[in-house]
């Protein structure tokens, strides 16, 4: 067959390529960080065979915020936030050094508390890949396996890669410039997160919706729209805001 | 050695009941970061910009710049949600045109612009001023950011909710550890009470306050549907 040679592809490489084309090409035009932190995270859980992925970036305020986690439940997000205190992702974002926990029974001593809440959620192994910038750090890339299964070579190659596009699609096109105003990016991003969750407790009161449910409400609203995530939060909140003047009962 | 957000809130703390606006807030600025003038703009619509509070004629001229001409750093700071730092201004005059032709001999030094804002709640923008063109070490920015933490909840809420308590501004000032519970909690009020998301969010902080429970708890029960907030109970 003519078309042979494309779908001889070994194992990911063709999923691989359709993920980096993607991002890359989110990268070309105005593009929602927020957004593209999501995408790069169902990307990792996809390429790399885990089960949940999440990213933090820091908060400038002595700890680590998630931007975007593969699942909106809270359970998956305490995980990820208790990492602010103490943590592989912590460590990782400390060092700027990958951390790589095969087994989370076998050493559960570094993070007692951390690892207790990961292996009551059912995961058996996680790893942290730091989101660095030369020398500046400004978060870590966290994924979770259910099997204690080891990350092979090439995984990490692929995870490493997946962090990297995320630093410079997080710092957007600054990534040139140095010190405070990659920083001030950092705040950019966390300032859409905080954004989008207030948009969440908006459809989740108006449609009594649970905040998982909210968001892929509004992601489905930005995409139907084709407009930026954040875009479509603050008009969420700014229309509820002034539901009143709209509905006729207020005065004039 | 104390933090610079800590001196901020004790300069702020020397002002007498009802003495604290936004020009102690400026004066406070310029004590305790390294900045020679700062300088308050709020934003009074959504392309409107009114200048609040400067600590001294120049800034002051700068802000006014800043608001007739509808652009510079403070407006690209709240447009984008984030700092924006200008290591020399008179070598950014392709930026701002108009702005940077205005200013004219006030064209120069270094002007950080912060955003005072929790997610939507956008309550206006810091200006920072240095007279010579040396560009934010990382360290000093996050005292920045610190101080404009404090400063968002200052101008969000004049007075605290409890008087006569003495440190009750202290307290009511400390911004709350972010938390998206707190955000999602803040956007349920929103749809409850049908208002801005800056009075959900003092509406929230003032329950957590007078009930003397941590604000985490209070938008958890929120979230869960155990607490709602009635139009009716509005004062």
């Amino acid at each position: 067959m003519d078309d042979g040679e494309e779908f001889m592809m070994p194992g990911r490489e063709g999923p691989l390529v359709q993920a980096f084309v993607a991002l890359a090409d989110t990268l070309v035009d105005d593009y929602d960080v927020v957004e593209f932190a999501q995408q790069l995270v169902e990307d990792c859980v996809a390429l790399l065979d885990a089960d949940s992925a999440g990213l933090l970036l820091d908060d400038l305020r002595g700890g680590l915020q998630v931007l975007a986690a593969t699942s909106e439940e809270a359970r998956l997000l305490d995980l990820l936030q208790i990492q602010s205190d103490s943590g592989p992702c912590l460590q990782a974002y400390r060092t700027g050094q990958q951390v790589l926990v095969d087994d989370l029974r076998t050493e559960p001593s570094r993070w007692p508390e951390f690892a207790a809440r990961a292996s009551a959620e059912g995961f058996g192994a996680v790893y942290a890949i730091p989101l660095r910038l030369r020398s500046e750090r400004i978060g870590a890339l966290n994924l979770f396996r259910a099997k204690p299964v080891a990350m092979t070579a090439s995984d990490l190659l692929v995870a490493q890669a997946l962090a990297d596009v995320a630093t410079i699609g997080i710092l957007h096109q600054r990534v040139l410039t140095r010190g405070a105003v990659v920083n001030s990016q950092l705040q950019t991003a966390l300032n859409t997160r905080i954004v989008i969750e207030q948009a969440k407790g908006v459809l989740a009161e108006r449609q009594g919706l649970d905040m998982d449910q909210a968001f892929v409400q509004l992601r489905s609203m930005a995409r139907n729209s084709n407009r930026l995530l954040s875009e479509v939060a603050h008009e969420v909140i700014e229309r509820s805001s002034q539901a009143q003047s709209e509905s006729g009962n207020a005065p004039t | 050695m104390t933090s610079p957000s800590s001196r901020f809130v004790a300069a702020l703390a020397a002002y007498p009941d009802g003495a604290l606006g936004p020009l102690q807030l400026c004066a406070a600025c310029v004590e305790v970061l390294p900045a020679d003038r700062a300088a308050v703009t709020i934003s009074v619509a959504a392309t409107a910009w009114e200048p609040l509070s400067a600590s001294d004629d120049t800034a002051a001229r700068i802000e006014a710049h800043q608001s007739i001409t509808g652009e510079g750093p403070a407006v690209e700071a709240m447009r984008r949600g984030g700092p924006v730092l200008v290591d020399d201004l008179a070598a950014d005059s392709d930026r701002w045109p108009g702005f940077i032709a205005a200013l004219g001999d006030d064209a120069r030094g270094a002007m950080f612009a912060f955003p005072l804002q929790i997610g939507a709640i956008a309550v206006g923008v810091l200006d920072l001023y240095r007279a010579d063109p040396i560009p934010l070490e990382p360290n000093e920015m996050t005292a920045m950011l610190a101080v404009a933490d404090i400063a968002t909840m200052v101008l969000l809420s004049r007075s605290p909710p409890i008087n006569g308590v003495a440190s009750a501004s202290d307290v009511w000032w400390t911004p709350t550890p972010a938390s998206r519970e707190v955000h999602q909690a803040t956007g349920m009020v929103v749809a409850q009470l049908t208002v801005p998301p800056s009075v959900a969010y003092l509406r929230l902080r003032a329950y957590a306050f007078t009930h003397d429970r941590p604000l985490t708890d209070v938008a958890r029960d929120v979230i869960d549907r155990r607490l709602r907030f009635d139009p009716d109970d509005e004062r």
